[in-house]
């Protein structure tokens, strides 16, 4: 199909096959591909509100089997830099979420053999007794599917008891490309393929749970694949209509095992500019400022996104891996306006809670993202001892030996598991 | 609306002021990086020049020659006559063939006014000494701008770029048009680079504001041959996207290999180039192509 007429299908509201958005996202200009996924954002949403949440990335543990080549954040079993936040940590960060009118942690982490589902169950089940209105929004698919074969219970099982302990929504990290030969080369094929990862998203929104949905692009696969990831959203999409957001950034090398380069800053726009025009069943596309810096993260809303994101707060993954971007509240709300459109706080289900607080109150101004934790703070959290271990480490650490190890058992029940 | 000054950029027609506040809404931000890389593909079709910078301090210990350079620039202010002239020729001791520029005309326009001289008098010390390329003149920052560019000229000295020190400001329209007033009365600017020279870290600009300061001085500063952004000042990404905006050429891309953390050296600036859509082409500070 010729351009023009592609474009003139796009304006009219129809929908691309995988064939033709692969023909735009090769061919079409910078400009029309940015035109056309500013149409369908200005169509979605022509009350020209762009929204973000205050909320704070905590990730639990660093510690992790997966091993994902693309990762410069996991530790494995044992390292001297590995950890696990205590509850007592996670409270405290929740309390400075709020004091800066954040709404929800987004919590996730490395796959622990160390840590049961019984760990999730008693700190959801703490952090909703002490904060009963503050959202979980946490534990992407492979770890939900880590659970399940930790705990030899099915992922539906898994979720169920997850929610009945808290969980309010579940992000869609670990997606990475949904294509098992980009997720082999990985070494992500393990953690979850593209099938496992779209079931336990099929089965939380069976279970009434919204989620989003991410792409991280740049590693090793083809645009073919790109679109297949997108196309295959998509279609459960249309079976679930359980996806919230669509959010996309590009591969952060530095200090992975996988190494290379960052895609550029056009290939993130034309990349988001695709799943806005192809994602026509999700109502909202988030802006990655952290990864691509403010001012692409602001021009990503004339290139098809609604939302800036969150405030964040807190960010451990991408900084590890080489990007270091801050933007508080207010510098947020800034690059909304300057854009022209409206700003407004939202929940995780995109519910608008209100406008900027800091035109209310005044709250602490952010020059840097806080990290999990300060650097050489190795403390062990005392309520681990409660769980049992996997790992001969996290056994040993917890004096938990088996009893011909000579080691004395102690501790938990091992019925928790 | 924007078919109609579509027409206009495509005629040559100047632009009216209705024009233009339309093309300011931040909702035309496509439409007018659309014009003006219009503009910039009529002028220079898909090519991009770039060049690599070593930047040198005015005083202290000069560090070895990068072998990638295209330009050696002496920066900062210098405090006498005599220090310039003696940066100078210590720099070109290092220089071998590569163009040495220095220091920004309004610096030098207070040098002299400091010593006594007339800036010309004082630009033909620095010519006698060896200089070939004024590395910038900062026009906001010039109280008699053409005089001073004119200087530049009859001192037989070429100047390596122009630029603003805060950026054009909101509305960016008058400063833009006053650049492209300054061209048509001197005639010499081969590159013009609208974003600001220093940022503010308290409240830097925004992607919107930067995008459209650089399509905007792209239209209206249209007898400049080059717009120019920095890539080492505004970091990779950004730079690539101004190229989609009317930018054709990237200043400051470090000379020193392996660049500095977080800012690309000669090959991933070729990369992003070609990425964006365009042809790399390496110049040098004298604007020949290496």
């Amino acid at each position: 199909m010729a351009m023009d007429d592609l474009a003139e299908k796009v304006r009219a509201g129809g929908r691309l096959s995988g064939p033709e958005a692969l023909q735009l996202y090769r061919h079409a200009s910078l400009h029309l591909l940015g035109d056309l996924a500013d149409g369908v954002r200005a169509r979605k949403h022509p009350d020209r509100i762009v929204s973000y949440i205050i909320d704070r990335n905590v990730n639990y543990t660093n510690v992790c089997v997966a091993r994902c080549s693309f990762c410069a954040f996991y530790r494995d079993v044992g390292a001297s830099d590995g950890y696990v936040l205590g509850f007592e940590e996670i409270f405290r960060k929740i309390d400075e979420t709020i004091a800066v009118g954040g709404v929800q942690l987004l919590l996730q982490g490395g796959h622990n053999p160390d840590l049961p589902l019984a760990w999730y169950e008693d700190l959801f089940r703490s952090v909703k007794q002490r904060y009963p209105e503050f959202k979980l929004h946490a534990l992407s698919p492979p770890e939900v599917i880590h659970l399940s074969r930790l705990s030899k219970l099915p992922v539906p099982e898994v979720i169920d008891r997850l929610i009945a302990a808290g969980l309010d929504s579940i992000p869609g990290g670990g997606a990475e490309i949904l294509v098992d030969r980009v997720r082999k080369l990985l070494h992500c094929y393990g953690k979850a393929t593209a099938d496992e990862w779209l079931d336990v998203m099929r089965h939380a929104h069976r279970a009434g749970l919204r989620t989003t949905a991410t792409m991280m692009y740049g590693t090793v696969e083809t645009d073919e694949e790109r679109l297949e990831h997108l196309l295959r959203l998509r279609t459960l999409q249309d079976e679930t209509g359980g996806f919230t957001a669509f959010i996309t950034w590009s591969f952060q090398p530095s200090h992975t095992e996988l190494g290379g380069s960052e895609a550029t800053g056009v290939d993130y726009l034309r990349t988001l500019a695709l799943a806005r025009l192809v994602l026509d069943n999700f109502d909202h596309l988030q802006a990655s400022w952290v990864t691509q810096g403010g001012k692409v993260g602001q021009l990503s809303l004339a290139f098809g996104a609604d939302d800036m994101g969150s405030v964040m707060i807190e960010e451990n993954v991408v900084r590890a891996a080489g990007a270091a971007y801050c933007m508080d509240e207010v510098e947020i709300v800034r690059n909304i306006e300057d854009a022209g459109f409206i700003p407004r706080r939202r929940n995780m289900h995109y519910d608008i809670l209100g406008g900027p607080i800091f035109r209310e109150r005044a709250v602490p101004r952010m020059h840097n993202l806080a990290t999990a934790r300060r650097d050489g703070d190795a403390s062990v959290p005392s309520e681990l001892l409660n769980y049992p271990a996997r790992s001969r480490t996290g056994k040993e650490q917890r004096g938990q030996a088996e009893p011909d190890s000579g080691l004395r058992p102690s501790g938990p029940d091992p019925a928790r598991n | 609306m924007v078919a109609n000054i579509t027409r206009k950029v495509d005629a040559g027609e100047s632009l009216s002021e209705a024009d233009l506040t339309e093309l300011l809404a931040p909702h035309q931000l496509i439409s007018l990086m659309t014009l003006a890389d219009r503009v910039r593909r009529r002028r220079h079709g898909t090519r991009t020049t770039f060049v690599r910078v070593q930047q040198v301090s005015g005083s202290g210990p000069l560090p070895p020659r990068a072998s990638g350079a295209g330009e050696l620039q002496i920066v900062g202010a210098p405090p006498t006559v005599d220090s310039a002239l003696a940066r100078i020729e210590e720099t070109l001791a290092i220089a071998g063939e590569v163009p040495v520029s220095a220091f920004e005309l309004s610096d030098l326009d207070r040098l002299a006014a400091g010593a006594g001289l007339s800036l010309r008098t004082l630009l033909e010390r620095l010519r006698e000494a060896g200089l070939e390329l004024v590395a910038d003149a900062a026009v906001d920052r010039l109280p008699k701008k053409e005089a001073a560019i004119e200087a530049v000229n009859m001192a037989g000295l070429i100047l390596a770029r122009a630029s603003l020190t805060s950026g054009p400001g909101h509305p960016p329209i008058e400063s833009l048009r006053q650049v492209a007033d300054l061209q048509r009365s001197v005639g010499v600017l081969r590159t013009f680079r609208p974003l600001p020279r220093r940022i503010d870290p308290e409240r830097p600009t925004t992607g919107y504001a930067d995008i459209r300061e650089v399509a905007l001085a792209r239209l209206l500063v249209d007898n400049v041959e080059m717009i120019q952004v920095d890539w080492t000042l505004y970091g990779p990404k950004l730079a690539q996207v101004a190229l989609a905006a009317g930018a054709d050429d990237v200043d400051q891309v470090p000379a020193l290999e392996p660049p500095r953390e977080g800012r690309a050296g000669a090959a991933e600036v070729r990369g992003n180039v070609e990425a964006a859509g365009f042809t790399p082409a390496e110049r040098n500070g004298r604007f020949d192509e290496r």
